[in-house]
């Protein structure tokens, strides 16, 4: 880390831009704006990297990452094993058939 | 050497203040719009930064959370987040375009994750965050 980079660490509080080259730094606002595309794997427009980047170094919007992913890790835990509702399972049936015809 | 410092710390904080501002503007009604932020998080981060409480949610609430949603999110919900189905097959399921599908998504799990906070609330799973926190 430079002297540069250790006084922006020291008075911001955050990782900003260290670890990553400016030009590559994307801002808070966008960072938030894919989160989940992000955690998809379909972002528009944006690196994988880019957006990783952002998150590994930015101490305020990380949080709001983990938080997301907690969220899905919960849906997707109460799913296991559990199927969609029977209601659902028949209209998402109905629309595969009508998609096969 | 004094001028470096004052810039980088007035740098700084402005955008601490833009991040702020980012995560508690108000969700527009037509869309995610500038504020991809479930405000809810806000209020989460304060008191279960980790997000622990999830883990206290009973799967069986969680599933009758999804079932409660509209039956166009609950649909995006399920196809997504329980079958794993990229934007572009849904929005062929859905016959919709992905950028609906992406937004019933935004508007179903902003739902889901209001009454999930609000269920552990109730059950003394996280603690309400009030205004003298803030």
């Amino acid at each position: 880390m430079s002297f540069l980079d250790k006084l922006k660490f020291l008075f911001t509080g955050a990782a900003h831009d260290v670890g990553a080259s400016p030009s590559a730094m994307i801002p808070c606002e966008e960072a938030l704006s894919v989160v989940d595309d992000f955690l998809e794997g379909e972002l528009p427009g944006v690196s994988h990297e880019q957006v990783k980047a952002h998150f590994d170094a930015c101490q305020r919007c990380y949080p709001h990452l983990h938080l997301e992913e907690a969220f899905r890790d919960a849906i997707r835990r109460a799913g296991t094993g559990q199927r969609a509702p029977v209601g659902l399972k028949l209209k998402l049936m109905e629309l595969l058939a009508e998609a096969d015809a | 050497m004094f001028t470096i410092c004052r810039n980088v710390f007035l740098r700084g904080r402005e955008r601490r203040q833009r991040h702020d501002e980012i995560v508690t503007e108000t969700v527009g009604q037509d869309g995610p719009g500038p504020n991809p932020v479930n405000p809810v998080w806000v209020s989460v981060l304060g008191v279960d930064p980790e997000g622990d409480f999830f883990e206290s949610i009973v799967d069986e609430h969680i599933m009758q959370a999804i079932d409660d949603l509209p039956e166009e999110y609950r649909m995006a919900v399920v196809l997504s987040d329980l079958e794993g189905l990229p934007y572009a097959d849904i929005a062929e399921l859905m016959e919709v375009p992905v950028g609906t599908v992406k937004s019933r998504l935004f508007w179903g799990r902003m739902q889901l994750q209001n009454v999930l906070y609000d269920y552990a609330v109730e059950m003394g799973y996280i603690a309400a965050r009030t205004e003298t926190d803030e």
